[in-house]
């Protein structure tokens, strides 16, 4: 019995939202975790560039990994520990994924905030845990954050393997569709991945905005 | 050779040139002045045909420039900017050559073309290599304004060429470019905002004001009889020292009575020279007559005895700076006498603080 | 060690889809590029400022859809195999290829244009001889991001029968068998990091060098 597109999404809405839910759960778990690795590291490695260079050069190597493939390797890694199924993967997966976006941007940002300001905030006498809190931070954070939007957008993509290990997210209705030969579920799936990544990705245009301070937004 | 005829542009509502009227006479320095937004960079742009005029006519040479193709026009007249635009993906050798390859030239021609000109701007032949990132902003200018002259051309556009460098340096370069002038002759279409340039500079000078031609002669003729209100507030209070700056010290230069020795001469021998024609100073010049140190007698506190001394780096002026910029260095420097150089540092004479005063005495 | 055992007994297959992979790779590479620039330069034109910046904003957001979207969505309107797949590719990959050449050629300062047009140059030698050189970087750094999302997709692409090393990876995936999930996932990802790595040489050799040259 063909069934109409829009009858289709009212009548399975309840696991629509279920794997979106999935979905948004497990960006959320992966990108904290990356936040807590990815930031400190890209402070710790700002004034080492020697380092810097190297970790950046490891994370855009992982960076240059097809996301299906390190999802792959990540599935063997756990297996031993049973882990291999279910959301752990991807979220490692992530994780790992997120490492350069944001490593980097915070290393650039904090770099790049000109060294005549530090200058003149050391000349009126700020310590550098000061200039370090009232200077270089809020100057960063517009970059900082393109970095986590960046992060969170691909996270949207990859979480889409998610349900090749029954861990569910919006990826089911691609993959399950095709293997059905059900086109509705895969346009379902389709229209819905691309307006989450699109959707998330205007949210954090928004926030990014929100959060840059003011001073640096005037175009004259 | 620049015939502006009723020329009149629009942008819009707004009329940015306002039925202009303009000789420019062959082998003379034009400048245009006036206040931000009076049209003159418009005028100039209307020359080479970058911005099209709504009415009347220009003609170079007696022909319509709208009856030459554009893109022909533009690879007749060379054209500087404030910023340059000196393309940073090319060698300076590649920059100047640039005009004279749209043009097809051969390469042999291009070199000699390249070598010529990078000499007319005083720049090593080991610049040609460069690329424009590595140079500093005098350099960049001077590496545009032998671009410019590559294929050649009778006509010259500059919009504030040197309106983005330091003082310092500005009339270093202004010096070098009325120089330059001097040898090359051509007819150039100059515009500034700056008035201390216009007179300086201009053999002509145009004064515009809300896209209308308020006055149009020699330096000297708007300095004395200035048209209106506005073009008195343009020149400035100071219209009187001002006029000093039409005067050029290449104009006052002394050649006799004054001493110069080589490098390889030893102090012995120089302290007799001077002894001999009871003068103080000597200048020294290497082999190229290039002017490289100062030597002066001064009797010493210590023990009544007259001493040599030595100054590698004499305080010098050009020849074609203005007389009050001489005056300024004299003030500055204690001297009453100036050795007076050429942009490649040649000697050429010397000029005394009394011959000044004489000057603006008159 | 059974991963390296799979490795070689199975040495043939896993030849036959490396080379099937990167063929796919090339072929929407290539063809991406070369329609990618035409557009760019289209979009770039004089007086059209507008449209240029119209495809920035589209090509910006559009970075945000997942590749199995589009992917999905071609296997919905043209079927499974290889053409579909490719199809897939090619309009995958023209987003970041027409954003950051149309960016980059935008970016170049409108002061050296002008230099250039003053000076009597064509439209077509300040395009080919100014505009793009000085791009090249930013153009360069589109293909470079182009590539690592072209072999990252065609592994997903092999779900609609695109072949390559992602039936290796699903064929581990679905039967529980990790010695071919590996064998898919190393090569696959030995295969972006070498193309990544032979790329940034070519951006490192073409970039003119005048570009790279400081004081």
């Amino acid at each position: 019995m063909e069934i109409s597109f829009m009858e289709f999404l009212g009548y399975y809405q309840g696991i629509i939202l279920k794997e979106l839910l999935r979905h948004l759960e497990i960006i959320a778990i992966s990108i904290p975790i990356s936040l807590i690795v990815s930031i400190p590291l890209g402070f710790y490695i700002s004034p080492r560039p020697k380092l810097a260079k190297f970790v950046i050069y490891i994370t855009s190597i992982l960076m240059t990994i097809p996301s299906l493939a390190l999802f792959g390797f990540m599935v063997i890694l756990l297996a031993p520990f049973n882990l291999g199924l279910g959301m752990v993967p991807a979220i490692i997966a992530i994780a790992l994924y997120s490492l350069l976006p944001i490593t980097r941007n915070t290393y650039i940002a904090l770099n790049q905030v000109p060294q005549g300001m530090i200058e003149a905030a050391k000349g009126m006498g700020m310590s550098s845990k000061q200039i370090l809190w009232k200077i270089k931070i809020p100057l960063s954070i517009p970059v900082i954050m393109a970095g986590i939007r960046n992060a969170i957008v691909l996270g949207v993509s990859v979480a889409t393997f998610a349900s090749l290990v029954a861990a569910g997210g919006l990826g089911f209705f691609i993959f399950a569709g095709i293997g059905r030969s059900n086109l509705k579920m895969v346009l379902v799936g389709a229209i819905l991945v691309s307006a989450l990544g699109i959707g998330v990705n205007y949210f954090l245009l928004t926030v990014e905005d929100w959060v840059t301070p003011k001073g640096l937004k005037i175009k004259r | 050779m620049i015939e502006l005829i009723n020329v009149t542009k629009r942008f819009g509502e707004k009329v940015a040139v306002n039925n202009l009227s303009l000789n420019i006479e062959k082998g003379k320095l034009t400048m245009l002045i006036g206040p931000s937004g009076c049209g003159k960079t418009t005028t100039m742009r209307m020359i080479n045909r970058l911005t099209p005029y709504n009415k009347g006519d220009i003609k170079l040479n007696g022909v319509s420039i709208n009856k030459i193709d554009p893109v022909k026009l533009r690879r007749s007249i060379g054209y500087v900017i404030q910023e340059i635009g000196l393309f940073p993906h090319f060698t300076v050798y590649d920059n100047i050559a640039t005009v004279p390859r749209l043009l097809k030239w051969d390469e042999k021609k291009i070199r000699k073309r390249v070598e010529e000109l990078l000499d007319i701007v005083t720049l090593d032949f080991n610049f040609a290599y460069k690329y424009p990132l590595q140079l500093s902003g005098g350099e960049r200018q001077r590496v545009g304004l032998a671009r410019s002259l590559g294929a050649d051309p009778e006509v010259l556009l500059m919009d504030e060429p040197f309106g983005a460098i330091d003082p310092i340096n500005r009339l270093r370069l202004q010096d070098s470019f009325l120089e330059i002038q001097e040898e090359i002759k051509k007819t150039i279409v100059f515009v500034t905002h700056d008035i201390n340039e216009a007179i300086k500079l201009g053999d002509k000078i145009v004064i515009i004001k809300d896209g209308n031609l308020v006055q149009y002669d020699d330096a000297a003729e708007i300095l004395a009889n200035p048209a209106n209100k506005f073009v008195e507030n343009l020149l400035g209070q100071d219209r009187s020292i001002k006029a000093l700056s039409l005067k050029k010290t290449k104009d006052f230069i002394l050649k006799n009575n004054l001493i110069t020795v080589s490098n390889e001469e030893t102090e012995k021998e120089i302290i007799k020279k001077l002894q001999e024609k009871k003068a103080k100073i000597a200048f020294v010049l290497d082999k190229y007559h290039k002017l490289i140190g100062r030597y002066w007698l001064e009797k010493s506190k210590k023990n009544e005895q007259v001493e040599i001394n030595f100054d590698d780096s004499p305080i010098f002026t050009e020849r074609n700076n203005t007389l009050n910029e001489t005056l300024s260095t004299m003030l500055e420097s204690g001297e009453k006498l100036l050795p007076v150089v050429n942009r490649k540092k040649i000697f050429m004479g010397t000029i005394k603080l009394n011959d000044i005063f004489e000057e603006v005495n008159k | 060690m059974t991963f390296l055992n799979y490795f070689l007994e199975n040495y043939n297959k896993i030849f036959r889809l490396s080379l099937q992979h990167f063929w796919l790779f090339i072929i929407s590479l290539i063809i991406a590029i070369i329609v990618g620039v035409i557009l760019s330069i289209i979009a770039t034109e004089e007086g059209r400022e507008k449209i240029g910046k119209v495809i920035i904003s589209i090509t910006g957001a559009a970075q945000a859809v997942p590749s199995i979207a589009v992917i999905a969505l071609v296997f919905i309107y043209v079927g499974i195999g290889a053409a579909p797949a490719i199809i897939s590719l090619i309009i995958y990959s023209l987003v970041p290829i027409v954003f950051n050449a149309t960016s980059g050629i935008l970016s170049v300062p409108k002061n050296i244009i002008e230099a250039g047009k003053g000076m009597g140059f064509t439209c077509n030698q300040i395009l080919w001889k100014i505009k793009i050189p000085i791009a090249i970087p930013v153009i360069m750094g589109g293909i470079r991001s182009a590539s690592t999302i072209i072999i990252g997709t065609t592994v997903v692409a092999s779900v609609i029968g695109g072949g390559g090393l992602g039936d290796l990876i699903f064929i581990g995936l679905k039967l529980n068998k990790p010695e071919a999930l590996f064998a898919g996932a190393f090569c696959s990802a030995l295969m972006a990091i070498i193309v990544d790595t032979i790329l940034a040489r070519v951006e490192k050799t073409i970039t003119p060098k005048g570009l790279k040259a400081r004081k």
